[in-house]
Order: structure tokens, then C-alpha cells, then sequence
């Protein structure tokens, strides 16, 4: 078979990429001024143009060319670091209880408070303008709100248990005296029980007593084994009562910001759902831009 | 017989030259004691109080059967210095008895009495010492011209014994004429000084005693400040914490070193605009930190030069 080139077809081609290609330059074209601009709502446009066109401009199904948004894959670590700049300055404002820090170009940890011991709550996606909230530590802080309701905090009731805990580790400490006596006193029992003969009928009844004395002898020594352990045992239970202590008040700070901010929790979810629409409106009251794009 | 009558003369010669020496000697320390008392001249003033502490009085011959004690110059000569600079607060009391003198603050006069007590070794000096807890506060030594605050002692006798029944402007009523002793004696006779925990200056830096420290110590401050005005804040650049007592006045506990976790050394520092508050002050003023501070005590103690008070 010879090389058989079917010159319409070969027409067509050449006008896609040539289409393509324009469409590629004009792209690229835009996003440089819109860089060199520091338009950072064209820029964020130009990026997802689908999503920018739901969220502000409410022009449904305008779905994203991936032929030119590919282009700058490779540079979306720039991208993003370039962005953050106006983004966590913004965010300074809407939610000044957070804190970055940029671990590598263009990746952000969030950090909740400037207290000490605060705790990293997640990620910004700076491309995507979203918080990206580690999960356990949000269903902590969900679930903190959610107790506020019938004021319970937490970790109280583990805190509760373990110090009651430790208040009866503490009390077996103290009655080591009194258990020695009660042991003594079982061990004389005990003698006498073996020592006594009595009629034959009566050996079913002495069998069980001298059971009970002998039970009631090992759970002393249970006790006693416990009580040699306890100043050990209390000493961790306190460590974990402080960190659980150390959560709640990290928790309740947290809340408090939250309250402070937003009112409610459920309104910092709302603020976090339109994040992306509310932080680009800002360009347009700064200036008076017109929507075509 | 002229020899016999030579050698009396010389005997009487001898005793008279014994006797005159003592008389001398006399003469020598109350001229000294005048001196202390009334020379305007500092450095004259230094030398009186540093020869009348070394002075060997008691002589074969003369008997001077009333004395002050050699700490007692140590005393006068505080005293005198601060007396220099129109600072009237420590009173001196003499017992009669005893022949012994003692100094009192007024703001805790009915708690407390001092005196100096000298050091046995031949490093020479005395320690200001209260007498009823026998807390050694200072160190003062004229010669070496040095003065160091004992941090241990200062925390025993103000923050443990006395803050509960006494408030905190008495407190710091009572130090402040230590305080202000210490920059005279640095300003005036170019003594050697470390405040301890005394020290206002932003850049005072508190050495734990224990160097490391556990951060379980700072979770626990953090906790207890939950529900109450202060706010424990993560620091900055370094690995530590930042509790900001009153709008201008912050109290730093961090690492010396913020990039080695190991070995490092941690501190305390006192930030306030005026430069006006020490370690001491906050320690005596909030509850809070003080409370907190003596529950820790073992790992938060603040160190003292070691070459003087020693553990």
C-alpha cells in the first residue's frame, strides 16, 4: 500500500492546530498580561474558567478548555505561590485566626491560633481558594460545637473517669494499713477454720467458708498489687489528663475564635462554602471591572 | 644595780610602746568609725568600711570592751551609700546586748530583720542574710567589689513566704532599696553586679537552673489560663512561650537555641516598655505565675551565679 494522503483531510488538520495553537498562544497570551497586571481574578478566571463562570458570573455549563489550562500544569507551585500573596492577606481579614506557613513553594499548613501548643488544621489550596481542613482535626472542633450545645466540653467525661480513677488508685495507697489488719485477721480465720473438726455433716458448710476466707484473702492481695503500681499509674493518668486538659482549652480557644468571627459554626461553614466567590468579588468593588471574560 | 635598773626602763619602755601601739590602734578605728559615718567621699567610704572589716582590734594591752562585729560594717556601709543618694529606707537597729546591728525595710519591718553574715572561706565578703529564715539574699564582697543575688533565697523569703500575707507593692517597696544599691554600687565604685531575677532590663535573661526543660511544665501554665484574662502564645522564630501579663509586659519561657532540640538551655525574659519590671515583679504580682511557678518549682527554678551559690 502506498502513502495514500488524502489532501482535504490534510487541510483540516492543519487548521485545527493552527485553531488550537491560536487558541494556545492567545492563552498563554492572557494569563502573561493578566501576571504582569497582577490580575489575580483574571488570573484565577483564566484558570478555571468553568468554575468562574458558575460562581460569579452564574453562566452555567462553560466547561473548561483543557487543551490551554494544561499549558501551566507544571507551574502551578508559582502559580500558587505567586497568588497567596493577596489571598492569605485577605484571609488575614476573614479569618484572622488562622496562620501559614509556605513548608515548600506554593503549599501552605494552616495553623489554628497563635496560642501555644496550636495545632495544624490542614491545608490552603491557594489555586483552588479553599481550605483543605485536615478531617480529624475539624470533627474535633465539630464535635466540640456540638457539646458546647448541652455544655460539655470534649474530653471532660474521659478527664472525669480517669481521675476518678486515680482518686481510687489514690485511696488503695492510703489503705494499705488497714488492709494489712483485715488480712491478719482473715489469716487467724482461716487457722482456726482448718484447725476445727467438726461433725461430718458439717465439712460441706466448712468447705465454703474457708472458700470465702480464702477469696476474700486474694482480692487483698489483688488490692495490694494494685496499690504497689498505683504511684506509677497515677503519674500517667495525670499525663493524660493534661493533654486531654490541653485539648480542651486548645478547643475552646478555637471555638471562641470561631464565635468571634463568624457568630456561629455553622456560619464559618457557610463563610468556607462561598470562599471562593466572596474572596473574588472583592476585585470587583476595588475596581470596576467588566465581566467578559 | 644600773643594770638591773637599765633593764626596767626598758620594760616600762617596752609597755608604753606595747600600750601606745593599742592606743594607736584605737585611735586608728574611731577615726575609721568617723569616717564611715561621715565622709562624703565614696571611695573614702569604701575604705573605711573594707579596713574597719579587717581590722584586728583586740590588743594585749588596750581592751575596748564595746565593739561592732566585722559584718556589722558591712551593714553601715549600705547603709551610708544609700544614705549618699537620699534613700532613707533601710533602718539600722543597734542592740544594746549584743553590740549587733541589724537593718529593716518598713514595708515588712514587723516580718523581717537582716544583718550580714560573714563568709568563712578566704574568699573574704559577707551575705545579707534575714535573720528568722536565715535566707542569704546577697553576696557582697568590698575588696573584690561584687555584689550577687541569691535567686533561691529571693523567691523563698518574698514569693513563698512573705506574697501570701504581704502585698505585692510592699514586696517590691522592700527590694527596691537592694535595687537601687546594686546600680549605685556598679555606678559609683564600678562593682561587679548581677540583679538575679531583681533585674529590670529587657535584656535580663533567667537561666533555668536545670537548663532543659519539659514542655509538659508550659502545658500546664497553658491549661490553668484557660477562663482567665491571660492568653499563653506560642512564640515566634523561637521554640517557647509568650504569656502577656498586662498590655505592656510580657513574660518569655523559651529555648536559648531554636534550631538544636538538644542540649538547649531555657530561659526566662521580661518585656515591658519602660524596662521597669523584673522576673521578681512578675513572680510577686500575678498570682496566676506564681502559683504555677512554685507548683514547678524543681524544673522552673531560676539559677544564681554558681561560683557563689552553688545548686
Amino acid at each position: 500500500m502506498a502513502n495514500v494522503v488524502n489532501q482535504d483531510d490534510q487541510n483540516d488538520v492543519v487548521k485545527v492546530i493552527n485553531t488550537q495553537i491560536t487558541a494556545k498562544i492567545s492563552y498563554l497570551q492572557e494569563l502573561q498580561q493578566a501576571i504582569s497586571q497582577h490580575d489575580d481574578r483574571k488570573i484565577y478566571a483564566l484558570l478555571d474558567n468553568q468554575r468562574y463562570a458558575s460562581a460569579i458570573l452564574h453562566t452555567e455549563k462553560q466547561e473548561n478548555d483543557h487543551g490551554v489550562i494544561n499549558l501551566v500544569d507544571n507551574l502551578s507551585a508559582q502559580l500558587s505561590n505567586y497568588l497567596s500573596t493577596s489571598l492569605i492577606q485577605y484571609l488575614g481579614k476573614t479569618y484572622p485566626f488562622f496562620y501559614y506557613e509556605e513548608y515548600k513553594q506554593g503549599h501552605f499548613k494552616v495553623f489554628f491560633g497563635n496560642w501555644w501548643d496550636r495545632r495544624e488544621f490542614g491545608e490552603l489550596d491557594v489555586l483552588n481558594i479553599r481550605f483543605a481542613f485536615d478531617q480529624d482535626e475539624y470533627s474535633k472542633l465539630s464535635q466540640a460545637f456540638e457539646l458546647a450545645k448541652s455544655s460539655k466540653r470534649y474530653n471532660s467525661e474521659q478527664i472525669q473517669s480517669i481521675s476518678a480513677e486515680n482518686d481510687h488508685l489514690q485511696d488503695l495507697i492510703d489503705n494499705a494499713n488497714q488492709r494489712e489488719a483485715q488480712k491478719e485477721q482473715l489469716q487467724a480465720q482461716l487457722k482456726e477454720t482448718n484447725t476445727k473438726t467438726g461433725m461430718p455433716w458439717e465439712s460441706g458448710k466448712q468447705k465454703e467458708a474457708r472458700q470465702t476466707l480464702v477469696d476474700q484473702l486474694s482480692e487483698l492481695e489483688d488490692e495490694d498489687e494494685l496499690a504497689r503500681n498505683a504511684v506509677k499509674q497515677i503519674k500517667n493518668n495525670e499525663a493524660k489528663v493534661l493533654a486531654l486538659s490541653k485539648e480542651n482549652t486548645i478547643l475552646s480557644y478555637e471555638q471562641k475564635s470561631i464565635v468571634d468571627t463568624f457568630g456561629s459554626f455553622a456560619d464559618f461553614e457557610v463563610a468556607n462554602r462561598n470562599l471562593y466567590a466572596d474572596y473574588l468579588h472583592t476585585f470587583m468593588s476595588e475596581k470596576q471591572v467588566d465581566d467578559n471574560d | 644595780m644600773t643594770n638591773e635598773k637599765y633593764t626596767a626602763t626598758e620594760q616600762l619602755h617596752s609597755f608604753s610602746a606595747s600600750v601606745k601601739h593599742g592606743l594607736k590602734l584605737g585611735e586608728q578605728y574611731v577615726q575609721l568609725i568617723d569616717q564611715l559615718v561621715d565622709t562624703e567621699d565614696l571611695e573614702k567610704l569604701l575604705t573605711a568600711a573594707q579596713r574597719l572589716a579587717n581590722l584586728e582590734l583586740d590588743d594585749q594591752f588596750v581592751k575596748f570592751p564595746h565593739q561592732y562585729r566585722s559584718q556589722d560594717y558591712y551593714m553601715l556601709f549600705v547603709s551610708r551609700v544609700l544614705e549618699l543618694h537620699s534613700d532613707q529606707s533601710l533602718q539600722l537597729n543597734l542592740s544594746r546586748s549584743s553590740w549587733s546591728l541589724t537593718g529593716q525595710f518598713e514595708s515588712i519591718a514587723s516580718l523581717t530583720n537582716f544583718e550580714f553574715v560573714l563568709e568563712q572561706s578566704d574568699n573574704g565578703g559577707a551575705f545579707f542574710t534575714e535573720t528568722g529564715s536565715n535566707e542569704r539574699l546577697f553576696y557582697l564582697n568590698l575588696e573584690r567589689r561584687m555584689i550577687r543575688f541569691n535567686n533561691r533565697a529571693l523567691v523563698n523569703l518574698f514569693v513563698v513566704q512573705l506574697a501570701e500575707s504581704v502585698d505585692s507593692t510592699a514586696l517590691e517597696q522592700a527590694v527596691n532599696p537592694l535595687i537601687a544599691l546594686t546600680h549605685f554600687l556598679k555606678q559609683d565604685f564600678g562593682f561587679s553586679v548581677d540583679f538575679g531575677i531583681l533585674d529590670a532590663a529587657n535584656t535580663a535573661q533567667y537561666y533555668l537552673q536545670k537548663g532543659k526543660l519539659s514542655v509538659d511544665i508550659i502545658d500546664k501554665l497553658f491549661v490553668q489560663t484557660e477562663g482567665t484574662d491571660y492568653m499563653l502564645l506560642n512564640m515566634q522564630e523561637r521554640v517557647g512561650a509568650t504569656l502577656v501579663v498586662e498590655s505592656d509586659v510580657k513574660l518569655n519561657l523559651f529555648a536559648q537555641n531554636s534550631d538544636s532540640q538538644q542540649n538547649n538551655n531555657w530561659l526566662f525574659s521580661v518585656l515591658d516598655s519602660r524596662e521597669a519590671v523584673s522576673f521578681f515583679d512578675v513572680l510577686v504580682r500575678y498570682p496566676l505565675i506564681r502559683k504555677w511557678y512554685l507548683e514547678n518549682r524543681q524544673e522552673l527554678e531560676v539559677k544564681s551565679d554558681p561560683l557563689i551559690f552553688a545548686g
